[in-house]
């Protein structure tokens, strides 16, 4: 082998055989698709949603478990071995989350909707075996890497969060069979907390210290205010799942409060990186990053509000609304639609010998249509809550519905860029 | 054969007969790719950059196409022996 044939081929294992990623970004794509369906029929019921089996745990489930998990794996599988310079380990583990996870949620998520416990369960420990596989590879890539302590420190984070979730998740499923738990509304919480601001929370906050200098073409975040950032973040997680478990309302309150703390520094970091950026024309996909961001600065307000009754009987409700599908939903569909073509161009060749131009790839108008379908059913949702309205609810599910389809036609356009790259090679 | 060095966004820069070399290598990401654009960007980088890296830019090549720039790996130059990963990356303005 040549010098350059080594050199090549110990950076070309950073890159992962193209269908690796995107199996986890069109299962994302396709749960998208059916979260929306779910979220019309749990219409009924969805605007005073406070926990319990049925049709509106199993929305939420699929876009926890679906759409932000399968996003978030596919996204780290690829884009951490080339952050970190450490190549995973092996790209089977990987398949093996992938072929876990989804049966299992499926089966956790038809169990919460039609109330079978049994298939709960089993989906639960599917779901738990296959997330578990995930994080020993990511945690093994974390502990190999050299640089960047932040974004590994935000990683550890995420990582202990993921097996407190799914220890909790369990349980949960459990209890639905054998009434264990003393206080099951309190673990719930606790398993919510660790879901959206311990795992889902910290892998979104520590991958945009790199994500979006990356995109805006700017110097990483200055690493004092970057490491402020991080403990702030790790704190209200830890008080916010302490004072659930205990059921302290003071512990809640703290949390929200530490949380507008944590919320203001990441904002701060990312407002510079993008004010320093040499790429001022971010496009489509940062205008969801930005309205993202808007609702990351809201979720510990509307926390707060919840917890002290100032948002009526309903303040639970929308702030379960406001973080899973206001910030997190919103950041990572702006996300994936950026790194997407960015991936796809890495596989593909164009006749010309190089790769093809960003602006080659995947079509734009679906998701023009999509960032509009997806901002007026959000707020669709916030105004259905606050009305509790059922018809409301079910309109915004619609307009979703139609967003999440235009989502899914973008996607399916990128598939058929690569699948003719693959025919060609 | 070298003639000058500097420094640039904590990168070492230095002109040799083969062009303008900059060592990245150590960077945390994003920082390779964004010292590598800067100086594309900037009008710094002439004609020919020697980037030297610590693992394939791959996150690197859609932004040299954009801008109309071609690169190649090519074998580590003399001066420091490589790690495992390390390339370096002749970037072109015209095609190779």
């Amino acid at each position: 082998m040549t010098v350059v044939g080594m050199f090549l081929g110990s950076a070309k294992s950073r890159l992962l055989p193209a269908s690796v990623p995107f199996r986890f970004f069109v299962a994302a794509a396709v749960l998208h698709v059916v979260l929306w369906v779910a979220v019309l029929f749990a219409a009924g019921d969805f605007t005073r949603f406070r926990g319990g089996v049925g049709p509106s745990l199993a929305a939420v489930h699929l876009l926890t478990l679906g759409v932000l998990t399968m996003t978030a794996i596919g996204a780290a599988v690829q884009l951490l071995p080339v952050a970190t310079a450490r190549p995973l380990v092996a790209v089977w583990p990987i398949k093996a989350v992938f072929w876990l996870l989804v049966p299992g949620a499926i089966a956790l998520i038809v169990g919460m909707y039609a109330t079978h416990v049994g298939l709960m369960i089993a989906g639960a420990v599917a779901s738990t075996v296959g997330l578990l596989l995930f994080a020993g590879l990511f945690v093994d890539n974390l502990r190999r890497a050299g640089s960047m302590p932040v974004v590994r420190a935000y990683g550890w984070g995420a990582f202990v969060s993921l097996v407190l979730l799914v220890a909790l998740g369990l349980a949960l499923s459990l209890d639905a069979e054998i009434g264990f738990l003393a206080d099951h509304a309190g673990v719930a919480l606790a398993h919510m907390i660790l879901g959206s601001f311990g795992f889902m929370g910290m892998l979104a906050l520590g991958f945009s210290h790199v994500l979006i200098p990356m995109f805006a073409l700017s110097n990483a975040p200055k690493a004092r205010m970057a490491q402020g950032g991080f403990a702030v973040a790790a704190a209200t997680v830890m008080l916010g799942v302490t004072g659930a478990l205990l059921g302290e309302t003071m512990l809640l309150t703290a949390a929200c409060v530490l949380g507008v703390v944590a919320a203001s520094l990441h904002l701060r970091l990312m407002r510079v990186a993008l004010a320093t950026g040499m790429r001022k024309r971010l496009g489509l996909s940062f205008l969801l990053v930005r309205i993202s961001w808007v609702l990351l600065a809201l979720t510990p307000l509307v926390g707060l509000a919840a917890l002290q009754g100032w948002a009526g009987p309903d303040g639970p409700t929308l702030f379960g609304l406001v973080s899973l599908g206001g910030w997190l939903l919103t950041f990572l569909l702006g996300i994936l639609q950026r790194i997407v073509p960015f991936l796809t161009s890495m596989h593909v060749t164009r006749s010309t010998g190089g790769p093809p131009l960003l602006s080659e790839l995947g079509a734009s108008a679906p998701l023009t249509v999509h960032a509009v379908c997806h901002v007026v059913a959000i707020t669709g949702l916030v105004t259905a809550i606050v009305l509790d309205s059922a018809v409301t609810a079910a309109l915004a599910a619609l307009v979703g519905l139609a967003g999440a389809l235009a989502f899914a036609t973008f996607i399916a356009s990128i598939l058929k860029t690569l699948a003719s790259a693959q025919t060609r090679a | 054969m070298t003639n000058g060095t500097g420094a640039h966004d904590g990168a070492r820069l230095w002109r040799a007969q083969d062009g303008l070399h900059i060592d990245v290598r150590g960077l945390p990401c994003p920082e390779p790719l964004v010292t590598l654009l800067r100086l594309i960007d900037g009008g710094e980088a002439g004609e020919v950059l020697l980037a030297h890296l610590s693992q394939e830019p791959l996150l690197l090549y859609p932004e040299l196409e954009e801008r109309g720039w071609c690169c190649r790996l090519i074998a580590a130059s003399g001066e420091s022996s490589p790690r495992d990963g390390d390339v370096v990356l002749k970037i072109v303005r015209s095609p190779l």
